[in-house]
C-alpha cells in the first residue's frame, strides 16, 4: 500500500511540474506496412521501412542506398551488389532453389536456422517466399574492449 | 629455424605502489592473512619482506627468478634495491657484503644485492630502509599467474604438462596482425595459423559459402598482413588466447600450442554465426576439439537465451565444439530499465548521451521487451528538464498491434523548430518467445539553441499488472536517466550482460576481474589503469547479470583489467609513444608491439585459451561438461563472495585445479544435458525408446545401483531408433550408459511399474 502511495505521489509530481500534453501537440503517426509471408524481426521490420522509405515506391532494380542506411543496417556491396545478411527459419515446405532463383545465398544451417545473404534487389520477392517461417536481419555486433 | 634476431625490452623499475600491490595480493590456497614466515624488519618493505619470507620457505630459484626479476649470476641471485641510509652509515660495510652500489641521490641509492645477504644489509647501523625493485610485470603473466595457467603448462601435480597441442582455437574478431611472431610456435620454426577468413575481403570464400576470402597456409597469410589496419582487437585477443612466447616468455599466451584460425568478422551476428559453422567444420575436418573467442557483443534482443542467435549457437555445440564469449562492458552503464506495473501505472526514464557535450543530444535505439500475454504502451516525448515542460510527444503506442510507426516531434519554437525523428516497430507476440515487443529509433540530434540542452527524450512505459525490460544503445554510449527528477525512474545495470558473448544457453560468458592495477609504459612512464580498481576485485565495467529468464550469468570470471598482449603492428596508432605500448620485439626494421587493454573482451580470450588447455586433455568434454568442471573448481575470495552471483557467475577461473579434475573426469555425462540421445518414457514400466542423433555409439549397457551390469546391447552404425523392454528388471533406479569409441553418456532410469 505504502509503494503504491509512493508511486502515485510520483507519477503526480511529474505530471504537476511538468506542463501538461495538451491534444492539439498530437503527432500524427505514419503507419508502415510490410508485404512478407513470415514473421519479422523487429530490427528488419525498421529496417524495411528505412528501406522503402529511401526508395519511395522506385523499383529496388539498380537502387543505391544512402551511406546512412548502409552504416546503419550494414548493407554490404558484394560484387556490385547491395545485399543484407540474416537468418531464416525454415519449416519443411522450404525449397533452397526457391532461394537461389532470387540469388539469394545460403550460408550455414543449424537445425531449422539457415544463414542467408539476400541482395536488396530481390528482398520483395524473397518476403513472399515459402517454407520460411521468420526472418531476421544480421544485428551488428561490436568489439567488448 | 628463422634466422631472427629478437631485440627484447623488458622494463623492471623501482616503483613506490609497492605496498598496494602486496597487501591487495592473495596467493593460491592462502587465506587474506597470511602467517608470517619471515618476521617483516621495520626498514624494509612488505615486498622485500616478502621476498626474505620465500628465501626462507627455500622456494625454487627459477620461481624467486620469475617472481621477483631476480638476477643469476654465476649461480648466485641478485635483486636491484633502493637503500635509504643516514647520517651514521658506512657505506663500505655494503661492498663487504659484495652489494654493488649503482647511483645515489642524497641519501637515496640503487644497489644490486646478493639476496644471500639482504638479511645482514637490514642489520646494518644506519641502513633506514630497503626496498627490492618490483619487476613490474607485463600484465598477460599476472593473468596467467592470478589464474593458475603456469602450473598447467609446467604439469604441476598434473599427468604432463599442458599447452594446447591438438587443440584448435577459433576467434571471431577484427584487426588481426598475422604476422605478429607471437602466432609462431616457441621456437620460432612453426607458423600456428592453420587459416584465415576474411569476410570483409574479396577474393576466393571458403566452401560453402559465397562471400569473402580464406587465406590457407603460412605465406598466403603472412604475405597478406593484416585483415584491417585500424584496429588491433583480434590481435590482442588472440595474443591472449593463445599467443606463443617465443620472443618474450613474458607475454606468453595461454594455449601457446594450440593451432589458431581466424575469422575476421563482417560485422553483424549471422556473419559471426558463419565463422562458428566455419571454425567448428575445419576443426572436424582436421580431427580436433575446437573452442572459439567471441569477444563481441550487443543489446539488441531480448537477453534470455531465444534469439536467433543464441538458438544457432544451441544447436552447434557438441563435444569438442565450445563457445566462449564477452559478458559486456556495460557493468558501470545504466543502459537497462525494468519494472513491474501495477495497475494502470506508468514508467518515465530520460534518454541521456553521457559522452555528448550536449547530454540530451544523440541517435540511438531502444528495445522494450514485456511480459508474454500481457501488453504495455510506449510514448516517446521531448521534455525541457529545465522548466519541466514538454516539448512535443508521440501518440501512444501499444504492443497490442503488430505494425511500424514513424513520427516527428517539433518543438513550439516558431523561428527555429527542433525535429527529433522516431520509429517504432511494434509486435504483439515475438514468435520466439512470445513476449511483446517494441524497437524504438530517435534521432533527437537537432537542437540548435542554447536552451534546447535541456531538452531530453523521455521514454514513458505504461501498462497494467505487468513487466517490462528496456535496453538502450550498445555501446552504452546512451544510458537511461532520472535527471535528478522526482517520479522519474533511472536506470540499472542489471542485465547488462550482452547478446551474442553473454546471454546464450550454450554459451560460456566472461566477465572481467582485476589482475593488474598499474603498469610502466615504453616511455618508462608508470600508469594506473583507466578503470583503477583493487587488485583481485571485480572490474568496473564487467556487465551483470542475470538474464531475463533469471539464469546466472556471468558463468566465470577471470582477468581482463588489464592485460598486455600483442597489437596489430601494421596500425600506426601503435607506436613507441603510445602509452598503452609496454613493450616490442623488432628484427632490426619492424617492430611488433604489446600493449595493455582493458575489457572482457581480454577476460573472455584467457577462459577460451584454458579450455583449450582442458580440451587436450579431454577432446569432447561438452559445454555442460566444461561448465561444471570450472563452476565447481572455481576460486572464491572475499570479492567473489557467496558464489553463484550475477557479479562473479560461479567465481574467478583457476585453470590448475579444474584441469586435475578434468583429468580424472570420467567423462561421462547425462544424457539429459545432451543433444546425442533422447531417453523416454522416463519413468518407465520398463519399455524404453532411444532416439539416437550421434551416429558414433556403438553400445549401451544398463547397470543397477550396485554396479552390477543387467542389460547390454550393440547400437548397428546409423541406428537412429532403438526400443529396449527391460521390464523383466525390478522396480527401482538404474544406470543407462551409451558409449562410443571416443566418450560416454549415461542417464538415470527410473522403472515404476
Amino acid at each position: 500500500m505504502k509503494y503504491i502511495t509512493i508511486v502515485i505521489l510520483s507519477v503526480a509530481i511529474i505530471a504537476c511540474s511538468a506542463t501538461k500534453k495538451s491534444s492539439s501537440k498530437k503527432d500524427e503517426p505514419k503507419q508502415s506496412s510490410v508485404e512478407n509471408k513470415f514473421d519479422l524481426s523487429m530490427y528488419t521490420k525498421s529496417f524495411l521501412v528505412a528501406l522503402e522509405k529511401e526508395r519511395a515506391g522506385k523499383s529496388t532494380e539498380n537502387f543505391v542506398p544512402s551511406e546512412k542506411l548502409i552504416n546503419k543496417y550494414s548493407i554490404k556491396k558484394v560484387n556490385g551488389t547491395y545485399t543484407i545478411s540474416g537468418f531464416i527459419k525454415i519449416n519443411d515446405s522450404y525449397q533452397e532453389k526457391e532461394l537461389t532463383q532470387l540469388n539469394i545465398k545460403t550460408g550455414s544451417a543449424v537445425s531449422n536456422i539457415v544463414t542467408v545473404i539476400i541482395t536488396l534487389e530481390s528482398i520483395d520477392s524473397f518476403l513472399l517466399i515459402n517454407g520460411i517461417n521468420y526472418f531476421e536481419i544480421g544485428e551488428k555486433v561490436e568489439p567488448k574492449n | 629455424m628463422k634466422k631472427f634476431t629478437f631485440v627484447i625490452i623488458v622494463f623492471f623499475v623501482f616503483t613506490q605502489l609497492v605496498n598496494a600491490q602486496f597487501t591487495n595480493s592473495t596467493k593460491k590456497g592462502e587465506a587474506t592473512t597470511a602467517s608470517f614466515v619471515y618476521k617483516q624488519a621495520s626498514n624494509c618493505s612488505p615486498y622485500t619482506a616478502m621476498l626474505l619470507a620465500d628465501i626462507k620457505q627455500n622456494r625454487k630459484t627459477t620461481q624467486l627468478i620469475e617472481q621477483y626479476g631476480l638476477v643469476e649470476i654465476e649461480g648466485n641471485l641478485f635483486v636491484s634495491s633502493f637503500i635509504v641510509v643516514d647520517d651514521e652509515a658506512d657505506i663500505s660495510q655494503l661492498t663487504s657484503l659484495n652489494i654493488e652500489i649503482e647511483t645515489h641521490v642524497d641519501n637515496i641509492y640503487t644497489a644490486t644485492i646478493p639476496i644471500s645477504n639482504l638479511e645482514k644489509l637490514l642489520s646494518i647501523q644506519g641502513i633506514d630502509y630497503v626496498e627490492i625493485g618490483q619487476k613490474v610485470e607485463l600484465m598477460l603473466d599476472q593473468a596467467r599467474a592470478k589464474t593458475w595457467v603456469d602450473e598447467v603448462h609446467s604439469g604441476t601435480n598434473l599427468l604432463k604438462p599442458y599447452t594446447g597441442e591438438g587443440v584448435v582455437v577459433g576467434i571471431i574478431d577484427g584487426g588481426f596482425d598475422y604476422t605478429h611472431p607471437v602466432f609462431y610456435n616457441s621456437d620460432y620454426t612453426d607458423y600456428r595459423i592453420s587459416r584465415v577468413w576474411n569476410q570483409d575481403q574479396t577474393g576466393t570464400p571458403p566452401s560453402g559459402f559465397s562471400y569473402g576470402n580464406e587465406l590457407i597456409g603460412e605465406s598466403t597469410i603472412v604475405n597478406a598482413g593484416y585483415s584491417s589496419n585500424s584496429s588491433s582487437h583480434g590481435t590482442h585477443v588472440a595474443g591472449i588466447a593463445a599467443g606463443s612466447g617465443s620472443v618474450l616468455p613474458i607475454f606468453k599466451g595461454v594455449a601457446y600450442n594450440s593451432e589458431l584460425v581466424l575469422v575476421a568478422y563482417g560485422a553483424v551476428n549471422s556473419a559471426v554465426a558463419n565463422g562458428i559453422d566455419y571454425i567448428f567444420n575445419y576443426a572436424s575436418s582436421a580431427g580436433k576439439p575446437a573452442v572459439i573467442n567471441m569477444s563481441l557483443g550487443k543489446h539488441i534482443g531480448p537477453h534470455d537465451g531465444t534469439s536467433i542467435f543464441d538458438q544457432f549457437c544451441d544447436g552447434i555445440v557438441g563435444p569438442g565444439k565450445i563457445l566462449v564469449g564477452a559478458a559486456g562492458n556495460e557493468g558501470s552503464d545504466k543502459l537497462h530499465l525494468n519494472a513491474n506495473l501495477g495497475v494502470d501505472e506508468t514508467v518515465y526514464s530520460f534518454v541521456e548521451f553521457p559522452s555528448n557535450a550536449n547530454k540530451s543530444s544523440g541517435s540511438t535505439y531502444i528495445d522494450i521487451w514485456g511480459e508474454a500475454t500481457t501488453d504495455f504502451t510506449i510514448a516517446i516525448n521531448i521534455f525541457n528538464i529545465e522548466d519541466n515542460t514538454y516539448q512535443g510527444w508521440t501518440e501512444y503506442v501499444s504492443s497490442s498491434t503488430d505494425g511500424t510507426y514513424e513520427f516527428t516531434i517539433q518543438d513550439p519554437d516558431p523561428s527555429s523548430p527542433d525535429v527529433c525523428t522516431v520509429s517504432i516497430a511494434v509486435e504483439h507476440s515475438n514468435s520466439q518467445n512470445n513476449k511483446p515487443h517494441m524497437f524504438v529509433i530517435f534521432d533527437n540530434t537537432d537542437q540548435d539553441e542554447e536552451g534546447d540542452i535541456y531538452d531530453y527524450v523521455l521514454l514513458e512505459v505504461k501498462g497494467t499488472n505487468t513487466h517490462f525490460d528496456a535496453w538502450c544503445s550498445t555501446s552504452g554510449e546512451a544510458v537511461f536517466s532520472d535527471k535528478g527528477k522526482t517520479g522519474v525512474t533511472d536506470g540499472n545495470t542489471n542485465i547488462t550482460i550482452g547478446e551474442t558473448g553473454g546471454t546464450g544457453n550454450s554459451i560460456i560468458s566472461v566477465g572481467a576481474f582485476t589482475s593488474k592495477n598499474n603498469y610502466v609504459d615504453y616511455q618508462g612512464n608508470a600508469h594506473d589503469i583507466g578503470w583503477y580498481a583493487g587488485i583481485g576485485t571485480i572490474a568496473p565495467f564487467s556487465s551483470l547479470g542475470p538474464t531475463v529468464d533469471g539464469r546466472t550469468k556471468p558463468d566465470i570470471v577471470a582477468p581482463g583489467n588489464a592485460v598486455v598482449s600483442s597489437v596489430n603492428s601494421f596500425q600506426e596508432s601503435y607506436n613507441a609513444t603510445n602509452t598503452s605500448v609496454v613493450g616490442e620485439v623488432n628484427n632490426g626494421t619492424k617492430y611488433w608491439w604489446f600493449a595493455q587493454m582493458p575489457g572482457t573482451s581480454m577476460a573472455s580470450p584467457m577462459v577460451t585459451g584454458i579450455i583449450a588447455l582442458w580440451l587436450e586433455s579431454r577432446p569432447n568434454l561438452t559445454t555442460n561438461n566444461i561448465k561444471q568442471l570450472m563452476y565447481d573448481n572455481a576460486f572464491t575470495d572475499g570479492n567473489t563472495g557467496s558464489v553463484p552471483n550475477n557479479t562473479w557467475g560461479w567465481g574467478k577461473i583457476d585453470a590448475h585445479k579444474t584441469m586435475a579434475a578434468v583429468e580424472n573426469f570420467n567423462g561421462i555425462e547425462s544424457v539429459n544435458s545432451n543433444n546425442s540421445v533422447f531417453v523416454y518414457p522416463n519413468p518407465s514400466d520398463g519399455k524404453i525408446t532411444l532416439d539416437i542423433f550421434d551416429e558414433s555409439f556403438n553400445n549401451l549397457q544398463i547397470f543397477d545401483i550396485t554396479g552390477k551390469l543387467v542389460y547390454s546391447d550393440i547400437i548397428a552404425k546409423n541406428e537412429t531408433k532403438k526400443d529396449i523392454n527391460i521390464s523383466n528388471l525390478t522396480m527401482g533406479i538404474y544406470v543407462l550408459k551409451l558409449t562410443s569409441d571416443k566418450y560416454a553418456l549415461q542417464s538415470k532410469l527410473l522403472i515404476n511399474k
